[in-house]
């Protein structure tokens, strides 16, 4: 049923869910730039399947963008499952997507990660990437805020534009 | 005994015990006692990190240095950018190797780090005590840069937006400023130090041992395989191998721009204030490594130099620059850090370089000239639309410009003068336009030019020629000498053997030759004072003039004795002191090694042309 409902509003889902990523991918490139972190989601996501980084840079690019509709998709559920939608929401749930991100996923990173190396065991050949750490602070101590923000942008734009 | 820690600004050290590796996006300098004292990441002209050759308290370094050393040895492993040296100690012999590993994909699966120095120790004897120290530094600000253990990660520090790692299989820890330890080698033990950079990325640190091995010969692979496409078959091959590997170091391989040496502020006078930032690309220097290159059948670096020139020149065309950044920017300032003590308190260390205000019109000629080499020859390609309106653009600025002062090829700065060989250059501009016309590769106004080339040949051989003394003068009218002028067979102005000429080369001999060795013009020349030292590229202009004139044994003589100005790895700085040996000016230099490389094309030449007169 919910996902019914997803689909039939797939041309937002789509088009706000492109807009909501590119404003996110350029809050965290202008960090990198501006030397608040040196955090590149795109990188990441690109070298889980490839050891060249040129590669591994573009094809991160492709695959984080469409990372971004997945994730769209599900934010698109949580607001079916509430019945409305606005900016606010979108925030609140871009947020806590942020501290999920930054307290779980980058920490457990080199677990899951092929080419991430570990505080423990040190860079291999294969494993060579810098871990990103607890908040990804590895990356720079602005990681935290920017990747709050980036995610909290994210939500916000999908929380307005989806139901429009 | 030799002392273990002799640091650059010790009297000891001169600019003769340095060595340099780099990876055509930086270099860095090594002392004969494994002192890395000179590194800018993550490019040539990017703050340094470590800057001890310039004061020893405030720059930092990169030590890796045996105790009790009795004597030392060094060499270039074959054919490569990496350098091995060898220390006999009281305790035993180590061998440290230093190289910047190629960032290239060595493999599909492999990441590597953008920018790393890669820096092995070996016992091969013994068991001698390794001490290391190592110590960055934020830049000119000279702050230290403060480490955070990441356990089997090694050691990381923040700089400037990027990431710093130190991993090493050696114990090191927290000294003070930066990292240090001593550690004692068992024989035949082999550890790794490598520093990785990380610009504005997730680091990639690259693991130690076989595979930091695996680096090491790939890196030197890459070299081996570089210098196979050497086409020379002449005398001096050993120096023309590591000249064109220097001018190889300091090319930008994304870019093509070519730096014209790695450091800064070293003096070309001891203890003077000629210290200027060289990390810049000069169209001339570059100019003259590209034709250097084409000499020795390196045409892909020719190409790579052509798509950086059109890139610099497009926002100010048809105006040539002075010089640009690594990334074509015209405009760079120029900072004076007092603080700093400089090389043996040779004051103000300077960063930036303020030339770019200058008007030099020869700079119009030489690139001019590296074209022309580079279009008549068939193993490259043609030029396209941009590059020939460049060229029509290049005639009209000396048409419009010739008759007016300029900076020269000295790059005087206080008063602009009508110098000889510049105005000579505007001449080339036009005569190989009006050349290149003929052959149908650009069209330009026949007329016009044939008579600003007269009127410029006019100006030259009146003004410019001395019929008294029958020699040209370096500035129009004025009576001094420019060695620069030993150029003009060089771009057809006058053949070899004009008397005009010889009569140049004679009061050149009389006047500008120290200890065999020639100043670039005379004392006073364009209100200049100061005791700098010999040039070394003029010299090698010396041997160049005088193997196209077949006076081979005189051209060999010369040769010879500006090679006693090289240091054991025959690596050449700007300028020399003939009477104490030392080296002056920035290091390495392009321009010097252009020259011996130039000079050494020429012998070679002039000795198939004896060969075949013999044979006749």
């Amino acid at each position: 049923m919910l996902l019914e409902a997803v689909l039939e509003n797939l041309d937002a889902l789509l088009l706000w869910g492109f807009i909501a990523t590119a404003l996110m991918t350029l809050v965290l490139s202008a960090s990198r730039f501006l030397g608040w972190s040196r955090i590149s989601l795109p990188f990441l996501v690109g070298t889980f399947w490839s050891g060249d980084r040129r590669r591994a840079e573009a094809s991160g690019f492709v695959l984080y963008v469409i990372g971004g509709w997945g994730f769209a998709t599900f934010y698109a559920l949580i607001f079916e499952s509430l019945g409305w939608a606005n900016g606010w929401l979108g925030l609140i749930i871009g947020v806590l997507h942020g501290l999920f991100l930054l307290a779980v996923a980058l920490p457990l990173a080199p677990n899951i990660h092929p080419r991430i190396a570990t505080e423990y065991e040190g860079p291999a050949v294969h494993r060579p990437i810098e871990p990103p750490g607890f908040l990804g602070l590895n990356y720079g101590v602005g990681t935290p805020f920017v990747t709050l923000v980036g995610q909290a942008i994210y939500g916000t734009m999908l929380g307005i534009g989806y139901p429009l | 005994m030799q002392s273990p820690h002799p640091g650059a600004t010790s009297p000891s050290v001169g600019i003769k015990d340095y060595a340099v590796i780099g990876d055509g996006r930086s270099a860095a300098l090594i002392s004969r006692h494994g002192a890395l004292d000179w590194l800018c990441l993550p490019d040539f002209n990017s703050p340094p990190l470590f800057a001890g050759l310039l004061d020893r308290e405030r720059g930092g370094g990169f030590h890796i240095t045996p105790a009790d050393i009795l004597h030392v040895s060094r060499r270039y492993l074959p054919d490569s950018a990496a350098l091995e040296t060898t220390f006999q100690t009281r305790d035993g012999v180590v061998r440290l190797v230093d190289l910047m590993p190629f960032s290239v994909q060595r493999h599909p699966d492999i990441l590597s780090p953008e920018r790393e120095v890669l820096r092995s120790i070996e016992c091969l004897e013994g068991n001698p005590l390794v001490r290391v120290r190592i110590d960055p530094r934020d830049g000119f600000t000279g702050k230290a840069l403060k480490f955070r253990d990441c356990r089997r990660l090694g050691w990381r520090a923040s700089h400037r937006h990027s990431a710093l790692y130190i991993h090493a299989d050696l114990p090191l820890r927290l000294d003070g400023h930066g990292l240090g330890g001593e550690y004692r080698l068992r024989p035949g033990e082999r550890r790794w130090i490598s520093l990785t950079y990380h610009p504005r990325t997730i680091a990639v640190i690259p693991p130690l041992g076989e595979a930091a091995q695996q680096r090491l010969v790939h890196t030197c692979d890459w070299w081996r395989n570089w210098c196979q496409r050497i086409d020379y078959r002449g005398p001096y091959l050993d120096a023309v191998k590591r000249s064109a590997v220097t001018l190889r170091l300091l090319t930008v391989p994304v870019s093509g721009a070519l730096v014209a040496a790695a450091t800064t502020s070293l003096p070309e006078s001891p203890g003077g204030s000629m210290n200027w930032d060289y990390r810049y690309c000069w169209p001339r220097d570059a100019a003259w490594a590209v034709m250097a290159f084409m000499d020795i059948g390196l045409y892909e670096e020719a190409d790579a130099f052509f798509d950086w020139l059109v890139l610099a020149s497009k926002l100010t065309a048809p105006r040539l620059k002075v010089m640009y950044d690594v990334y074509g920017r015209a405009n760079v300032g120029e900072q004076e850090h007092p603080d700093w003590s400089g090389f043996r308190d040779s004051r103000p260390v300077r960063s930036g370089n303020a030339l770019g205000k200058q008007w030099q019109l020869d700079v119009y000629g030489e690139v001019m000239m590296a074209v022309s080499r580079y279009q008549e020859n068939h193993h490259v390609k043609k030029l396209g639309s941009y590059e020939i309106s460049m060229l029509k653009g290049f005639g009209k600025v000396v048409c419009q410009q010739w008759c007016d002062p300029d900076n020269g090829i000295w790059e005087i700065r206080e008063r602009r003068h009508h110098y000889t060989y510049s105005k000579a250059q505007a001449w080339f501009v036009l005569d190989c336009l009006l050349r290149l016309h003929e052959r149908g590769v650009v069209a330009v106004p026949v007329e016009k030019y044939r008579d600003v080339r007269e009127r410029i040949r006019a100006a030259i051989d009146t003004e410019g020629f001395d019929a008294e003394g029958n020699y040209y003068r370096g500035i129009l009218g004025q009576d001094n000498l420019d060695a620069a002028l030993l150029l003009l067979p060089h771009i057809g102005y006058l053949a070899p053997d004009d008397p005009r000429m010889l009569g140049l080369w004679e009061k050149i001999r009389r006047e500008l030759d120290r200890g065999g060795m020639i100043s670039r013009y005379s004392p006073g020349f364009a209100g200049q004072h100061g005791n700098e030292g010999a040039f070394m590229i003029c010299s090698f202009w010396a041997a160049d003039y005088l193997a196209r004139l077949g006076r081979l044994d005189e051209a060999y003589r010369r040769f010879d004795r500006a090679m006693t100005f090289g240091n054991d790895l025959l690596l050449f700085s700007e300028e020399a002191n003939p009477d104490s040996g030392a080296m002056l000016g920035n290091f390495p230099q392009a321009f010097s090694h252009t020259g011996l490389i130039k000079a050494a094309v020429s012998l070679a030449r002039a000795e198939a042309r004896r060969r075949n007169r013999d044979v006749a």
